[in-house]
């Protein structure tokens, strides 16, 4: 499991709607740009459907590319 | 590029060529250095300058009868600069206890037959070298003719100072000797090589019969001669000095035995340097308060100060990357061939090799035609063919230039509802920037062109490679070129109306047999008719860099200009002229700061609105806070009531505006796709929503796209407490989320989100 | 990696766990890839005799022996790194400034993020001229600074956390003419800024903000943080020099 745990606390309050199961924190990878990092989401254990919560696409992710694009 | 490659490149730079002045003097002196020195006030570095090409300096900058004034640039504007007495001014304040190292004995004495200022020089010449001189002469007094000049001009001390300095160096001197002393045959015999001196009036019964003027030998090996020809009215203080200089030189080689003639520069040259003095208020040259004691210090400093310091630096005043690296083409040229030979690249030649923008600005400014956009596309070719590019240089631009090319964004067809499937006689190519900024003036442009063109215009939407091609990657510009040239013949060979002027570079230089035009052009032609502009505010015209040598698209542009009522004003480098934005050569991945201040300078060369025709320089003038207009904003105006200030369109959203652009077209033009997905689905959006999304930039057709697909496919989250349903699609280079409930007739929309980092697929 | 001594016993910041799952196993952006790369432009023979200065846990240590083949042996000040290392190599305390080595023994330092921590720069290059044979080389990756009116200067005293690297960083002119001052001649030359933006980039991703991972290691460390905030100011680049022949 990747040291990066990018998902926050309120990401708990998301299921799956077609499994019916709460999530789990998985691996994933995020890509941008030709950069891949290995970081840890919330994913339902049955279907593999990752959840991407506002604060993260917003805050950290909104960071990272930005961070990225800048020469 | 070799080693004579090198050579010729170097020679096309006349940077470092001689101001006329230097190349008019036979000695070479630098009257462009003394002046700056002067000018200065620095008595030191000026009296250096004269020491170091003079010999006697003490002498001769009294009385050289100064060719170089004659050659002044500065008579073109005003009076030529007063060398002669700028240098007697020098002389008259400076230290004449100039030290001059003596160099190591060398072998070989020389009888010198005259003491006129020939043959001290011949003297000087030779014992700076470490050559033993002795001066034979029948006068009583040295000098020759020196000693006519009055004592105002030239005081008798200076010259007694500088033969004590010839003395103090070891020549030796016998005067007042009889004929039978002068002989040549005979000091031929005891000396190892003999100048006769024609300057001299008690020696001059002597001269040869015949002599090389090139190197001052006389008939027999060993003799030489100098001062000839000074007789009468034709006296020349310079040029006894040049003829002095040369028999010097020719003793030197012949004493030790070498070429007298490899080798030796043709003396009074013409110089290749080129000074523009347009602008430069002619000036005469300053009065003499005292015209027998010459220029005083604060006058001769006055008169150096009017020195137009000749150079030419034509492209590195207009270029802002030639003036970054502090120096010229010439510099560059060897920097860049140094950069490839080494077998470690060095840093600085690779971002100097990337940073050019390739626009041939300095080419049309220099005298010389200098090539500097070739050297550098080569040079990066040759980077990129030994693996020695740095894939971060133009990494970004390639990765665009990829996504434009690829299924989200690429499309080409033949006119649409034509008899003849898939074919076109005209075949309108908008180009990937156009369509990543302004999509609405790409529909807009193709409808136009439908309309001139009925049944007849197809649409291909990609990028022509230029970015590949100024990347020197040639073999993605080819296997770009490859795919249009295979829809063109599949087409039946339309004629290609590009509304970028780099894709119809690209297109003529990729697709030879192609016939390619301008939109510009196209609509210039024809009779539509366009709006008015209401603003009476004259616009600035920036052409297109890629436009240099297409005077046929820039009128037309101009022309269309003037049907819309726009007042134009022209910018002074416009035209052949014009200067790039920025973006050319991809300097903007490169050096992104040296890009912005190219921008920057560029939208500060007039206080007018800007109006330009490539959607790059748009975009880069904006950047640096420019208001400035594309020509399509006046020609198909859309909603926006200030498109002149629209800010520059970010990375991300000119991918989706390309997306998109395929997919409205596909749909609204050849009925081809399946709607939009979500059309048709109603929305409830409260105004605080509605408000968040225009914040964030989220069309209700990418809500729509969302939750069609989470509905059909059925992925989507719950939220525990409120029962929301939350999801997520990613047609293109971002990802859009949905919080949304269902309603009655269709959707509440809660809040929606995007981001551009994708998750990768391929996990369980 | 060499870490100047630090005031009382507040915690050397690569020891931290966090930063050091942050950093990966090789503690240092570009990781062994860079290692490689770099070895690779060498072209060492078999059996070289390898310094790896400031080795940390040894990640580089232990592939310069297994898998390149060399005599390597590791240097560090931190011997709670050292043990970890210990296992992959032969391993030695010291310092940058002062090799215990002999003159001309080695044929290659590996100096991978260490020149920016180290206190005495020109010494510890001078020391790996010293120890190195007559056209042996010097690797070095490290960070540097980018110049630019806003970057700020490196505050002076602790109890920023740099012992960090980023308060060593140099601009690229500084550390060339160190090298020189060294007699060392630069013979490659690359920016790695990829490298540290991804490093930077996983940052945020783990803390949020590069600000939230300085105070993470160091208490109070982001309030000297100033201008490393924004890593556009902070390049990495790798460097490969060699000692004069004719010394």
């Amino acid at each position: 499991m990747s040291e990066i745990i990018a998902y926050g606390a309120p990401d708990a309050d998301w299921v799956c709607a077609a499994c019916d199961r709460p999530l789990a924190p998985a691996p994933a990878t995020l890509t941008y740009l030709g950069s891949d990092f290995a970081v840890t989401l919330m994913r339902c254990p049955d279907c593999g459907l990752t959840l991407i919560s506002e604060e993260l696409a917003l805050g950290k992710m909104l960071r990272v590319e930005k961070l990225l694009e800048d020469k | 590029m070799d080693q004579q490659e090198l050579r010729d490149l170097e020679a096309r730079c006349i940077q470092e060529e001689p101001p006329r002045c230097q190349a008019a003097c036979p000695i070479g002196l630098d009257a462009r250095t003394l002046c700056a020195a002067v000018a200065a006030g620095d008595t030191s570095r000026a009296w250096a300058v004269l020491l170091r090409h003079m010999p006697l300096p003490g002498v001769l900058a009294r009385i050289c009868d100064h060719p170089c004034e004659s050659q002044c640039l500065r008579n073109q504007a005003g009076d030529p600069i007063r060398i002669g007495a700028l240098e007697r001014a020098v002389a008259g304040v400076a230290a004449t206890r100039a030290r001059v190292l003596p160099m190591p004995k060398r072998a070989g004495k020389t009888a010198v037959l005259g003491s006129g200022l020939a043959c001290l020089a011949v003297a000087w010449d030779l014992c700076a070298k470490g050559f033993a001189v002795t001066l034979l002469t029948g006068a009583k007094t040295l000098g020759g003719r020196l000693g006519e000049y009055p004592e105002s001009l030239l005081p008798r001390a200076a010259v007694t100072a500088e033969i004590e300095r010839l003395a103090s160096l070891g020549v030796t001197f016998e005067t007042g000797l009889d004929r039978g002393r002068l002989d040549p045959k005979r000091l031929l015999a005891s000396f190892d090589a003999v100048c006769l001196g024609g300057d001299d009036p008690a020696s001059s019964h002597l001269p040869p019969e015949a002599f090389d003027p090139e190197t001052m030998a006389a008939s027999e090996p060993g003799l030489f001669c100098c001062g000839i020809g000074m007789g009468g009215g034709a006296y020349s203080p310079i040029g006894a000095v040049a003829q002095g200089r040369k028999a010097a030189l020719s003793i030197d080689r012949f004493l030790q035995k070498v070429s007298l003639t490899a080798g030796r520069a043709g003396q009074g040259r013409a110089t290749r340097l080129y000074t523009n003095i347009e602008g430069v208020a002619a000036l005469p040259a300053l009065a003499m308060a005292d015209p027998e004691a010459g220029y005083s210090s604060a006058e001769a400093a006055a008169e150096a100060a009017r020195c137009l310091q000749c150079q030419c630096l034509e492209c590195v005043k207009a270029c802002p990357f030639l003036e970054h690296y502090k120096a010229y083409p010439k510099i560059y040229a060897r920097q860049i061939y140094n950069n490839a030979a080494i077998v470690k690249g060095q840093h600085t030649a690779n971002v100097l090799i990337n940073s050019c923008m390739l626009c041939g600005l300095c080419t049309e400014l220099c005298p010389e035609d200098f090539p500097m956009a070739a050297t550098c596309l080569d040079a990066r070719r040759d980077l990129v063919a030994k693996g020695k590019m740095p894939p971060s240089a133009h990494e970004f631009a390639l990765m665009d230039m990829e996504f434009a090319q690829s299924e989200a964004c690429f499309l080409a067809r033949g006119a649409p509802l034509s008899p003849g499937e898939g074919k076109c006689r005209r075949l309108f190519f908008p180009g990937c920037q156009l369509s990543a900024t302004k999509p609405e003036a790409v529909t807009a442009a193709y409808a136009a062109l439908r309309e001139i063109f009925p049944g007849e215009a197809g649409i291909m939407l990609s990028c022509c490679g230029a970015p590949a091609r100024w990347a020197g990657r040639e073999d993605l510009f080819d296997a770009s070129m490859a795919r249009l040239r295979s829809f063109w013949e599949d087409s039946g060979r339309p004629e290609i109306i590009a509304a970028c002027p780099a894709c119809l570079n690209m297109v003529e230089a990729g697709l030879p047999g192609a016939k390619a035009t301008s939109l510009w052009e196209v609509l210039d032609h024809s009779d539509l008719s366009f709006p008015k502009r209401s603003s009476e505010a004259a616009l600035a015209v920036h052409d297109p860099c890629t436009v240099r040598e297409r005077t046929q698209v820039r009128e037309s542009a101009r022309r269309l200009l003037s049907r819309l009522g726009a007042s134009c004003e022209e910018l002074r480098f416009s035209g052949k002229r014009t200067k790039c934005c920025g973006f050319g050569g991809l300097l903007s991945e490169a050096d992104p700061d040296l890009a912005a201040t190219v921008g920057s300078r560029r939208a500060a060369e007039s206080r007018a609105d800007f109006v330009t025709y490539c959607a790059m320089c748009r975009d880069r003038l904006a950047k640096s806070g420019k208001r400035v207009l594309h020509l399509a904003d006046l020609l198909f105006p859309g909603p926006d009531l200030d498109p002149a200030a629209l800010p520059p369109v970010g990375v991300s959203r000119r991918r989706e505006n390309r997306a998109r652009l395929k997919r409205t077209v596909l749909r609204e033009i050849f009925g081809q796709s399946p709607p939009e997905p979500g059309a048709g689905l109603i929305l409830h959006l409260a105004p605080e929503v509605a408000a968040v999304l225009e914040k964030r930039r989220i069309l209700e057709d990418d809500v729509r796209a969302v939750i069609a697909h989470a509905e059909s496919s059925g992925k989507k989250f719950r939220h525990r407490q409120t029962g929301r349903f939350l999801a997520c699609h990613g047609p293109a280079n971002a990802t859009f989320w949905v919080e949304y409930s269902p309603a009655d007739d269709g959707f509440a929309v809660h809040n929606a989100y995007a981001h551009r980092m994708a998750l990768k697929e391929g996990r369980s | 990696m060499t870490v100047g001594i630090l005031h009382g016993s507040a915690p050397r910041p690569y020891e931290s766990g966090h930063m050091r799952r942050l950093l990966g196993p090789a503690l240092r952006p570009g990781g062994l890839a860079l290692t490689r790369q770099a070895l690779a432009l060498c072209r060492l023979p078999g059996g070289a005799r390898v310094l790896d200065l400031g080795c940390g846990p040894g990640v580089s240590l232990g592939y310069l022996r297994q898998t390149a083949g060399c005599r390597a042996v590791g240097l560090d000040p931190s011997p709670v790194l050292l043990a970890e290392a210990a296992g992959l190599g032969p391993v030695l305390t010291g310092r940058a400034e002062a090799l215990p080595f002999a003159d001309g023994c080695l044929d290659a330092v590996l100096c991978e993020c260490v020149l920016s921590l180290t206190r005495d720069k020109d010494a510890a290059l001078l020391e790996c001229a010293r120890v190195l044979t007559p056209g042996g080389w010097l690797i070095i990756s490290d960070v540097y600074r980018k110049d630019g009116p806003e970057t700020a200067a490196p505050p002076a005293s602790p109890p920023y956390p740099a012992d960090g690297c980023l308060r060593g960083a140099e601009p690229l002119e500084e550390v060339f003419a160190r090298l020189t001052r060294a007699g060392l001649c630069r013979s490659f030359f690359e920016t790695r800024d990829k490298d540290i933006k991804e490093l930077a980039a996983r940052i945020v991703l783990s803390d949020g903000s590069l600000e939230a991972f300085w105070d993470s290691v160091s208490p109070g460390g982001s309030a000297c943080g100033g201008g490393y905030s924004a890593p556009g100011r902070v390049g990495y680049y790798l460097l490969i020099a060699q000692k004069d022949a004719a010394r």
